[in-house]
């Protein structure tokens, strides 16, 4: 099989907004610059599935970003605050710094693009938050990207491991799908941008979510830290052409949609929301919710999860049929900016509101992973842990946000993205080119599938991980069923060697991707089972069923993965104080976690 | 339903069942690549599914949809889905 060779200084793997950051901050560097991606620029990653808004402080909202009516009161120590908190304090505080000092000009220069390109984003100057939507999120991205012609862009190749020479990252190894010839990146230093990792059947993300940048990483030399935590919301399971969906997220905003269900399982009994003012959120604070209606919905979805799954109603019977036709009308015309007539993208909302209509008025939701907190163990400057010349930025870090996001995805591509880049760059100017010691023995574990004739289907493998995900490593947790979703993962991982083909074309051959994707999925999910099986307390988006306190004293640290040979070894990290300092108080559950000390309200 | 798809070496049929009263062409070629046919090539890799990404068209009884958007009653009796344009890489798959 031949191999193209593609030289540069620095290489970005990935093609959203992290990706496109950091190869724009690279280029300005005077790096030379190749990006490559799964997908294509602008119309990849979870970067185009955004629901809703991104923010930043008020301060820099009105001074970086020229937004005058921005809410004052929000302020910069604010936005720290509430990072280290919603962090239930295992994130790292040098990087939550970082989010708040570096994201608004990184937002201010997307916000450039936008206006550029010509797309619309509406700012909402209380919660200091922009509006938007995935294709012009997209588009901004994509012009971004064009008014820097000089970055080398392969799109459609899937990057399959990092080259090391003698332990420091010299670049690349991937395929392009369509064709299924390789190609060998050379580069000097090289960024991971790939996202975050989704091990579960409901998906309301993009299928690039399998954890490709973590795992490379792992493979690599690299850590992954946090990987038991995994942000979850609400997400259509039926109708069908509706499914993954994250409408019932939105319709659970009354300012977007004003009916409000009554939550229930599928025997009809009441999921309860204590209507508490302890509970209360104010708007900069409203992911907390999120976080709120897992723990809340959860407890009772948790006690039928062996009949059910995960599975509930939102229940609109309460509401006239016009009621409900009428509510999802001007749902529609608030979208219009975003969305074709009447639709929220693929979704005819008057087709849904008469589905939902004629099923008993109830929509049938299940929690959907929408980003996952854990990922590349990154320092300050975004260099990766154990391998130098490697670097990450976005999702595919772990760090930030520790054991629950309330800041911003955009927000965090945007501004890791900018300083990798001129990290990456930096380390580039001093660095010498190398020859990869791996590519041969990373090349053929790569094609060791499209030459068996017998083993196990990647399709079979990819179905096995899914369920033992959705049975025991879900949004509530309890240690017998950690334990056998542990074992499951660890058998299956052990076949995954094995692999093979129906078709041994390597012409757009899914099964030979996923062969690829399963792999990476697999260390993933296992890094995060095992942590989540260890960790015997609650902690923000881990909620034991077992251990529902949240034990500062004994749990206050990260669980850090890292691979030695084909197994995963496991260290604890201790988050440092060096900003605010740790409160090691215990307490009973999650809920009063978050009133005490995101919200404030006890 | 009979799904009729024309792959690179000719028509194939396919029997799926109505998994819904309204399924998407998406969810018609997940079911035959994961049940009755594996060397199947379909738009999948890098797939929003819900309408946004723009890159899993293919014709539906001769008309260009998107997969993941169009929808196909259960009870359709027979379906042809075929290739966008002539510049098939392999099956459903054109090049981009
Ligand atoms: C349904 C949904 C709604 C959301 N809503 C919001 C919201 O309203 N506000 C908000 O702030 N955040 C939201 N988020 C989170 C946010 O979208 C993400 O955190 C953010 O977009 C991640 O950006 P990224 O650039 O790090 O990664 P991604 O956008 O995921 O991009 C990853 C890129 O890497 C490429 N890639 C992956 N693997 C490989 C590989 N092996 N080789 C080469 N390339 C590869 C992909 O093709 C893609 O281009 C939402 C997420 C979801 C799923
Ligand atoms: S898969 Fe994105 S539009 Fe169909």
């Amino acid at each position: 099989m031949t191999m193209h060779t593609v030289t540069s200084d620095v290489l970005v793997i990935g093609g959203a907004g992290a990706a496109v950051m950091a190869a724009v901050s690279a280029l300005r560097q005077g790096a030379s610059v190749t990006l490559a991606s799964k997908g294509r620029v602008g119309r990849s990653g979870n970067t185009i599935m955004v629901g809703g808004s991104f923010g930043i402080d008020g301060e820099s909202a009105r001074e970086v970003c020229g937004e005058p009516e921005a809410n004052q009161e929000y302020t910069r120590e604010k936005l720290f605050h509430k990072l280290v908190t919603s962090a239930f304090q295992i994130g790292d505080q040098r990087m939550e710094r970082h989010f708040v000092d570096a994201a608004p000009a990184a937002v201010a220069e997307l916000l450039g693009w936008v206006k550029d390109a010509g797309q619309v984003f509406k700012f909402m100057p209380k919660a200091s938050r922009w509006r938007t939507s995935g294709r012009p999120f997209g588009a901004a991205l994509r012009h971004g990207l064009k008014t820097h012609s000089a970055i080398n862009v392969c799109e459609d190749v899937m990057v399959t491991d990092v080259l090391t020479s003698g332990g420091t990252a010299c670049g690349a190894l991937g395929f392009d799908v369509y064709s299924g010839e390789l190609t060998r990146f050379k580069a000097k230093s090289v960024i991971l941008a790939t996202g975050g990792y989704q091990p579960f059947s409901l998906q309301n993300s993009i299928s690039d979510m399998t954890g490709d940048g973590i795992a490379m990483a792992l493979r690599a030399g690299g850590s992954a830290v946090d990987m038991e935590f995994l942000l979850f919301i609400g997400t259509i399971l039926e109708p069908l052409y509706a499914k993954g969906s994250l409408l019932p997220y939105l319709l659970s905003i009354p300012a977007m949609f004003a009916p409000r269900p009554k939550v229930t399982d599928l025997d009809g009994v009441e999921l309860e929301f204590p209507d508490d003012p302890r509970y209360r959120v104010k708007p900069a604070d409203t992911k907390v919710n999120k976080l709120f209606m897992t723990y809340f919905y959860g407890k009772g979805i948790w006690k039928k999860w062996e009949k059910y799954g995960n599975a509930f109603y939102y229940d609109y019977s309460a509401y006239g049929d016009e009621e409900i036709r009428q509510a999802f009308r001007t749902f529609a015309d608030s979208q219009k900016t975003w969305h074709r007539k009447g639709h929220y993208h693929r979704i005819d909302l008057d087709q849904l509101a008469g589905d939902i209509i004629s099923n008993g008025k109830r929509l049938k939701v299940g929690f959907g992973n929408e980003y996952s907190m854990g990922g590349v163990l990154v320092g300050p400057d975004f260099a990766a842990h154990g391998v130098p010349g490697l670097y990450a930025a976005g999702e595919v870090t772990g760090g930030l946000f520790g054991a629950f996001r309330s800041g911003d995805g955009l927000t965090e591509m945007l501004a890791h993205g900018a300083t990798a880049g001129e990290s990456a760059a930096a380390f580039a100017k001093d660095a010498a080119s190398r020859d990869a010691d791996d590519l041969e023995a990373k090349a053929a574990w790569l094609e060791a599938p499209l030459t068996r004739t017998a083993g196990l289907s990647p399709v079979d493998a990819l179905a096995r991980l899914y369920a033992l995900c959705d049975k025991g490593f879900n949004y509530y947790r309890s240690g017998r069923e950690l334990a056998q979703a542990y074992a499951d993962i660890g058998a299956l991982r052990a076949e995954l060697g094995g692999m093979a083909l129906s078709c041994p074309s390597r012409k757009y051959n899914l099964e030979w991707m996923q062969s690829v994707m399963v792999k990476n999925l697999a260390l993933c999910a296992e890094s995060g089972i095992y942590a989540a099986l260890e960790r015997k307390e609650s902690r923000g988006t881990h909620l034991r069923d077992d251990y529902p306190e949240v034990n500062n004293k004994d749990f206050l640290f990260s669980y850090a993965a890292s691979l030695d040979g084909d197994v995963l070894c496991y260290a604890e990290r201790a988050p440092q104080e060096t900003f605010l300092p740790l409160d090691r108080t215990v307490y009973p559950n999650i809920a009063d976690c978050i009133a005490q000390t995101i919200l404030e309200n006890a | 339903m009979n799904v009729r798809i024309k792959k690179s070496d000719g028509l194939k049929e396919y029997q799926v069942p109505a998994l819904s009263p309204s399924m998407t062409v998406m969810d018609i070629l997940d079911y035959v690549y994961a049940n009755l046919d594996r060397s199947l090539a379909y738009y999948r890799h890098s797939a929003c599914n819900q309408g946004i990404c723009a890159r899993c068209a293919v014709k539906l009884d001769g008309k260009t949809v998107l997969a993941c958007a169009a929808q196909v009653p259960g009870d359709a009796g027979t379906i042809v889905i075929e290739p966008v344009s002539d510049k098939v890489v392999r099956d459903l798959v054109v090049a981009s």
